[in-house]
């Protein structure tokens, strides 16, 4: 899938815009705060229909002297070209394929699958489980709707259930009623458990290979999936999950809330058989990161048969000239890429490219 | 919000009230009924208030009725071995309009959220067991709605009537997921029906 062209107005501290794209490679070059990356969170923006930036909310995405913005994209995919079109106006979000109003926004994940890359997504592996789990679900769902609509489902189970679990601590709740959300719980948060251990199954070998090509060297990268309760070699999660939660009733109680379950699961990943988050170095774990992303571009563009779009935001910041040189040679073809950067010498060294200086909000084509 | 005029303040809070209004559907609703004619705004507030009076729900399974017994449950040519289950009215409503249940219902009047801080107390269960404990039923259909708060309501019921040796049954999920029974239309509903399974 590629962007061929895209329009916009009222997007972050970018002028109003147009710009025709290479198919294939595309730079966005400009001093840091020109703007350069929120042209990358636009076409990210167009594609998942909400920011990169967790913290982004969509009222934060418009340009302080205006009301409202607007996004709109020509896609060519598989299927044959696409027009997409958002709109957000602080009251109201609108979402267009085809001229066609689309009622719901998970309608457009998966359908143009795309994957970001930048310097803050070293706190996959520096942070909290919550980056990697997070991580693992927004891929997850770019590939299943029914994923999306288990989490969805998961999220209202986990808030009825924690409520419920606070009341009975308060000595309000019916226990008797306990069960019924339990045994739901369960069926629903399996399933998302035992998706996320196919997909870093799958991951883990392609994610491996492209360390080893980026690093060089002997390291290696290893994933798994790390359930918050106790399980025997060989037991179904569904099984494991419902002792748990019966098991540790008391405690739970005690809490008033949900300790056990994919919201509180985990995707340890280590270099070299010790856990990157607490020995690994920046390079390390910059190169993990990158790993990961790339090899879940390649899962996408398998499974759904479209290639997806791929942001890289400052990829030559951190890595060093040789690791940052063989990353641009990793990059499959046929994969549209867009590189934002800030380093004027790398401008002039990668050839191939169509370029794009950004300045003070202006999007100007070479 | 002042409108300038204290009784049309009073019938935009009072439509506020109802459920699924905002203030600016309240504010549409008020100023259409200033427009309209004084029959229709007239008709409208004495439905309201006759509903009041005479429409009460039925002592035996909940459905609205404006005797102490509704015409279902009135009907002796209904069978009483088997039953349905459902959240509300509408969802009673619906399923008669595919006429192919001939059973009796049982009206629950709600689901189970304890974020509403809904529990069973809080629900026309207790009533459920006291007529199955007089009635000698041989099945009971689950209608509630086919989300997390539905599928709760049945598995809690099915916990408590499986000692009684009653066979119970879902509704198939012939339903859209998600979308709430009543809106269904009558032959995805028809198809539920037969696919029904014991739980
Ligand atoms: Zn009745």
């Amino acid at each position: 899938m590629y962007l061929k062209s895209f329009k916009g107005s009222g997007f972050r501290n970018l002028q109003t815009f147009a710009a025709e794209f290479s198919e294939s490679k595309n730079l966005f070059y400009g001093s840091n705060g020109s703007g350069k990356t929120n042209l990358l969170e636009g076409i990210y923006y167009l594609c998942i229909g909400r920011s990169m930036r967790e913290s982004a909310e969509d009222e934060n995405l418009i340009r302080l002297s205006d009301d409202m913005f607007r996004l709109e994209g020509q896609m060519q995919t598989q299927r044959g070209e696409m027009m997409v079109e958002s709109a957000f106006n602080k009251v109201e979000k609108r979402c267009k394929i085809n001229g066609e109003l689309q009622l719901k926004l998970s309608e457009l994940i998966g359908r143009l699958p795309v994957v970001s890359l930048s310097p803050e997504d070293d706190e996959l592996c520096k942070d909290g489980p919550g980056v990697r789990r997070r991580f693992m679900d927004l891929a997850i769902s770019q590939l299943s709707r029914n994923y999306l609509a288990d989490l969805q489902e998961y999220r209202r189970l986990l808030h009825q259930r924690n409520r419920l679990l606070f009341d009975i601590r308060e000595g309000r709740g019916q226990v008797a009623s306990l069960e019924a959300w339990n045994q739901q719980l369960v069926a629903c948060g399996s399933r998302i458990i035992n998706k996320r251990i196919q997909v870093i199954d799958d991951l883990k070998e392609s994610a491996g290979s492209r360390y080893l090509g980026i690093a060089g060297g002997r390291e290696r990268l290893g994933l798994r999936y790390k359930l918050s309760f106790k399980s025997e070699p060989d037991e179904p999660v569904e099984q494991a999950f419902a002792k748990a939660l019966a098991v540790n009733y008391e405690f739970e109680r005690r809490r008033g809330i949900t300790m056990f379950g994919p919201h509180r699961d985990d995707l340890e990943i280590s270099i070299g058989g010790s856990s990157i988050r607490s020995f690994g170095s920046q390079g390390q774990q910059r190169t993990a990161a990158i790993s990961l992303k790339l090899a879940e571009a390649e899962m996408l563009a398998v499974q759904l048969k479209e290639k997806p779009i791929l942001l890289l935001d400052e990829i030559f910041a951190e890595l060093d000239r040789e690791r940052g040189g063989f990353l641009v040679d990793q990059l499959d073809p046929g994969y549209q890429v867009f590189i934002a950067t800030a380093k004027d010498q790398e401008v002039s060294k990668q050839e191939g490219f169509k370029k794009f200086r950004i300045e003070a909000g202006r999007v100007i084509a070479e | 919000m002042n409108y300038g005029s204290e009784i049309l303040n009073r019938t935009v809070d009072e439509l506020m009230k109802l459920p699924g209004i905002g203030r600016k559907t309240a504010q549409r609703l008020a100023f259409y009924l200033l427009k309209s004619s004084p029959d229709d705004a007239e008709a409208l507030a004495n439905a309201i208030l006759e509903l009041k009076q005479k429409v009460r729900f039925c002592k035996q399974c909940f459905n609205a009725s404006e005797q102490d017994l509704c015409n279902l449950c009135r009907d002796a040519g209904r069978d009483d071995s088997i039953f349905c289950v459902v959240e509300e009215v509408n969802d009673l409503l619906a399923l008669e309009k595919t006429a192919d249940f001939k059973g009796r219902y049982h009206v629950l009047q709600g689901h189970l959220s304890p974020l509403d801080g809904i529990g069973p107390d809080d629900l026309r269960v207790r009533e459920l067991m006291e007529r199955l404990e007089k009635i000698d039923v041989k099945e009971i259909i689950m209608a509630t709605n086919p989300n997390a708060e539905g599928e709760a309501t049945a598995l809690y019921l099915m916990k408590l009537i499986k000692p009684l040796g009653i066979k119970i049954t879902r509704i198939a999920r012939g339903l859209p997921v998600g979308s709430d029974l009543e809106f269904s239309d009558e032959v995805t509903l028809s198809r539920a029906l037969e696919g029904r399974q014991e739980m």
